[in-house]
């Protein structure tokens, strides 16, 4: 295991990448510990610029910015997360059998997994959020629908990546000592996918993010409000700051918060990536 | 012989495709006809049920059919070309289409023009440059891009370009007074309307065909070709042109088409966020409305373009790969 | 005859993240004019990058620490880059291994021929060019109408091999290099691409210098030959007196190994061990560990080359 992570520290993309990522996850985990979240309105104070007493300043009703967004980032790793990992879940049982079996089930995956990769993601999952939209939701099931539309790509790249491996000479000596298919997927497969699927999952937490804060922005499936994409909606449509030169900063600081996660995934993700292919290694 | 296997895959999977499409909209709670037989009661002064069945008619939807019925009949308008009825906006989805579809490939098609051949000159540019300071420069810079979602980007520039710099107009396509027509003033006004949706849209792809393209080259430039090349002696410009470019450049053509296919769907959020009167605005309204006559007319005509698109996207790689040619 | 090109005591190594391989570790042999000289040794035994060393083609992850390599009385590794161009395929060519991946996929081979000859400065009319190109086609026995206007892909390994000869052969120069030209070919192939560099050789008077790990494919084709282990030359000497009379006792060990047709199956041995690890070499003779005839001062200092007669030498204390 070390051997596993260790090099990823060297590698200055991926620490840097988790540096950011830590500064996030400790914000969502300890920050609302801390930092208590008060919600009632104080218009006399809106949209106060940033200060020592309201860091990020106030927004359309007073309230202090900086405990929304602490208090908000539960809301947005942790979907993001979840969906993400929802997805990786669903992507790698249908990649994995469909890549190994073959006849029937492959052709019969195969068609699903095409129908899930024509239909269009965001404006299916726009379609399904309003169907759910008057049923009041919870994390959970909003991941799932988010996830419905990120399995896809990723159980069609595994399902190929199976192939190949399967047709490896040691697989075939595997079968031939009868070692039995669980033995099969599990010591000899698997392993290998592991570093992919690892990749594959912190690529997926950006378009997880993105959609998540879409769907927030557009009203769909709101389950609380200090949810990032919830607030950037509050702050064009309800709040008219788009009209208003002095709540400038409430918009910006929200979605450089949101840019920020992101680029410290995607910063991580490649720094991975380096480290596990050589071809990405500059020389020094 | 192939193609018409190709042809074939094609109806399939529009077919199935469809076929989910219906029935997700399907499992939307209530009757779409009635907020329109609501309005035909209120106007005509009769009862509702009577409006009901009005307002069925016009839409071509009857609950108390049995749902193959109803799936059938929108399988056979869908292959003679009819999207369906709007309650909304009460006309048909087709008038709808014919008026949108226009301005939302307007945008994707010079956004996506300008996001590739920027994007691919400078990744290229980029590639050739390794490990020097220009190398670590865009490649980040493009990452940073890349990490701003779509929308984001496009309620910054909304923000930045309309409201603090008023250079944006707040919505449409073109102004109220105007007439169009392909005369420069209405061509100049429609520019300048796109404006925020096309930078919002070709800004991403620059970065993202910039780091595609610099993945390629750089892959390519260690292949042995490029490498016996240089021993030939042939110079860095050559090289650069005809041995890395060239053959960088091939499978990004191919995503082309396959991409301009899936922003017909994409485009939904910068267009709300614009008000630009294209596709995808339609389709947040219908959302917003529950009208579900447009939505799913809309939502097919999005399904049956990806579709379209992958399939162009096949047949152009075949095209141009001379590898693939002999098939 | 004359030595037209000479190495010295070159020496290269390639960086990795655990440190550095040395590759290359002071190699130095001539080169006599129009003849054919094999440079042969197993895999990873670092012949290719003695080649890569001479010629200036090494991968970026490595370096050429000292040596010289001599040829008209110039210095090739310290030549300034438009000299270098000058002499780099119009008079000594290198044909790379990998034949298979070293022709544009996009690009028809006689677009190839275009672009080496436009990208030297020569004073040939089109025409004059079409005819050379086919020419040159024909004498590597390929049909100049079917293989010029394909693509790479269409071509089979063998002709791909060829069409690299015919195009290093372009300038007419006087040395060509080879790295393993027969690697990837069934054996009857192997045996057309010989029998064809015998042939130019001949025709064209060229100097051969190939890199193999085939000593039977050596032992046709070469005259003269350098036994290559872990980086360092260990023999050399005429073709057939190193192979019928082998010295070094890896040499020794290494025709041992080899089968043939007439030859007792029992007689055959390996070499016991491995071959070394070119991270940490073995100190002094890296040939020690497996060497049965090891003595104590082949641990401690590399073995200088011991002159036999004159065109034979051996890097062994058994010949001090």
């Amino acid at each position: 295991m070390k051997d596993f992570i260790r090099p990823i520290f060297k590698n200055i993309k991926a620490l840097i990448g988790f540096i950011f990522l830590s500064i996030f996850i400790l914000m969502a985990s300890i920050g609302p510990l801390f930092i208590p979240l008060n919600l009632t309105s104080n218009f006399a104070e809106r949209y106060q610029p940033p200060s020592l007493k309201h860091p990020y300043g106030t927004d359309y009703f007073g309230i202090d910015i900086f405990q929304q967004i602490v208090h908000g980032a539960r809301s947005v790793i942790g979907l993001s997360v979840l969906a993400s990992l929802f997805a990786v879940i669903i992507g790698s049982i249908v990649g994995i059998i469909r890549g190994y079996l073959g006849g029937v089930i492959s052709k019969l995956l195969d068609t699903i997994i095409t129908i899930f990769l024509v239909i269009p993601s965001f404006p299916a999952l726009l379609i399904m959020a309003a169907i759910f939209s008057d049923k009041s939701l919870n994390i959970i099931a909003v991941a799932l629908i988010i996830a419905m539309w990120l399995w896809a790509p990723l159980a069609k790249q595994i399902s190929a990546q199976v192939l190949s491996i399967k047709s490896k000479e040691f697989i075939e000596t595997s079968r031939m000592l009868n070692l039995g298919t669980p033995y099969i997927l599990f010591k000899d497969i698997m392993p290998l996918l592991i570093p992919y699927i690892f990749i594959n999952f912190i690529t997926q937490l950006k378009g997880a993010m993105e959609f998540s804060v879409g769907l927030m922005f557009l009203g769909l499936a709101k389950f609380d409000p200090t949810h990032w994409g919830v607030m950037l909606n509050y702050a064009l449509y309800q709040a008219g700051a788009l009209y208003t030169p002095r709540g400038f900063h409430y918009p910006v600081i929200i979605m450089l918060h949101i840019i920020l996660l992101i680029y410290g995934g995607i910063l991580f993700a490649q720094g991975i990536e380096e480290v596990y292919n050589p071809k990405l290694r500059r020389y020094e | 012989m192939s193609i018409l296997n190709k042809l074939l895959q094609i109806f399939i999977m529009t077919f199935l495709a469809l076929t989910v499409v219906f029935f997700i909209v399907q499992s939307m709670p209530g009757d779409p006809a009635f907020g329109l037989a609501v309005s035909i009661a209120q106007s005509r002064n009769m009862s509702l049920d009577k409006a009901l069945e009005i307002a069925h008619n016009i839409i071509g939807y009857n609950p108390k059919e049995p749902l193959i019925l109803r799936y059938l009949k929108f399988i056979r308008n869908i292959f003679v070309g009819n999207f369906g009825y709007s309650t909304y906006f009460k006309t048909s989805v087709n008038e709808i289409i014919e008026k949108a579809l226009p301005w939302t490939l307007f945008v994707i098609s010079i956004a996506t023009f300008i996001g590739f051949f920027t994007g691919v000159t400078l990744g290229a540019f980029s590639a050739q440059k390794r490990s020097t300071f220009i190398d670590t420069l865009i490649p980040t810079i493009f990452s940073i891009i890349q990490a701003i979602p779509a929308f984001v980007l496009a309620v910054f520039i909304l923000f930045v370009g309309g409201v603090k710099l008023r250079l944006l107009p707040l919505g449409g396509a073109y102004p109220i007074n105007m007439n169009p027509g392909l005369y420069p003033g209405f061509i100049l006004t429609a520019f300048h309307h796109a404006l925020g949706p096309l930078l919002a849209t070709s800004i991403p792809q620059i970065a993202s065909w910039g780091l595609a393209m610099r993945g390629n080259c750089s892959n390519i430039i260690e292949e042995d070709f490029v490498r016996f090349a240089k021993i030939r002696g042939l110079p860095d410009s050559t090289i650069a042109r005809r041995y890395v470019r060239k053959n960088a450049i091939l499978p990004l053509v191919a995503s082309l088409a396959i991409g301009i296919g899936y922003m017909l769907g994409g485009h939904t959020l910068v267009e709300v966020i614009f008000n630009y009167p294209g596709i995808g605005y339609y389709f947040g309204q219908a959302i917003s409305v529950r009208d579900f006559g447009l939505l799913t007319g809309l939502f097919s005509l999005i399904v049956i373009g990806v579709i379209l698109a992958t399939f162009i996207a096949e047949i152009l790689y075949s095209i141009i790969d001379p590898r693939v040619k002999a098939q | 005859m004359r030595t037209i090109l000479s190495v010295n005591n070159l020496r290269a190594v390639y960086l990795v993240r655990e440190g550095t391989i040395k590759a290359c570790d002071g190699v130095s042999f001539d080169v006599e004019e129009n003849t054919v000289y094999a440079i042969v040794g197993e895999s990873a035994s670092g012949k290719s990058t003695i080649i890569e060393a001479m010629t200036l083609t090494l991968p970026p992850n490595s370096k050429i620490l000292e040596g010289e390599v001599i040829y008209q009385g110039k210095n090739l590794l310290k030549l300034p880059e438009n000299e270098l161009r000058k002499i780099r395929w119009t008079e000594i060519a290198l044909v790379p291994q990998a034949a298979q991946q070293s022709l544009n996929p996009t690009m028809k081979i006689i677009d190839h021929f275009f672009d080496t000859v436009n990208a030297h400065d020569s004073n040939w009319k089109s025409d004059e060019i079409i005819k050379k190109i086919e020419e040159l086609i024909s004498l590597v026995r390929l049909d100049p109408k079917n293989v010029l206007y394909s693509f790479p892909h269409q071509l089979s390994g063998g002709m791909k091999q060829r069409v690299l000869i015919a195009l290093s052969l372009i300038f007419n120069p006087k040395i060509l290099i080879l790295d393993e030209p027969t690697s990837a070919l069934d054996v009857l192939t192997q045996a057309h691409i010989i029998q064809l560099l015998k042939n130019l050789k001949k025709e064209l008077n060229l100097t051969l210098i190939f890199v193999t790990h085939d000593i039977a494919v050596a032992a046709e084709l070469s005259d003269r030959i350098s036994v290559v282990y872990a980086g360092n030359i260990v023999e050399n000497g005429p073709t057939r007196d190193v192979l019928k009379n082998p010295k070094h006792p890896y040499t020794q060990g290494l025709v041992n190994s080899i089968m043939s047709l007439i030859s007792d199956p029992e007689k055959i041995k390996g070499i016991p061990g491995d071959p070394p690890s070119l991270l940490n070499p073995p100190s002094g003779c890296r040939f020690h560990p497996r060497c049965p005839y090891i003595m104590e001062e082949c641990k401690k200092e590399k073995p200088p080359m011991y002159f036999l007669n004159n065109n034979r030498n051996v890097a062994c204390y058994l010949y001090k």
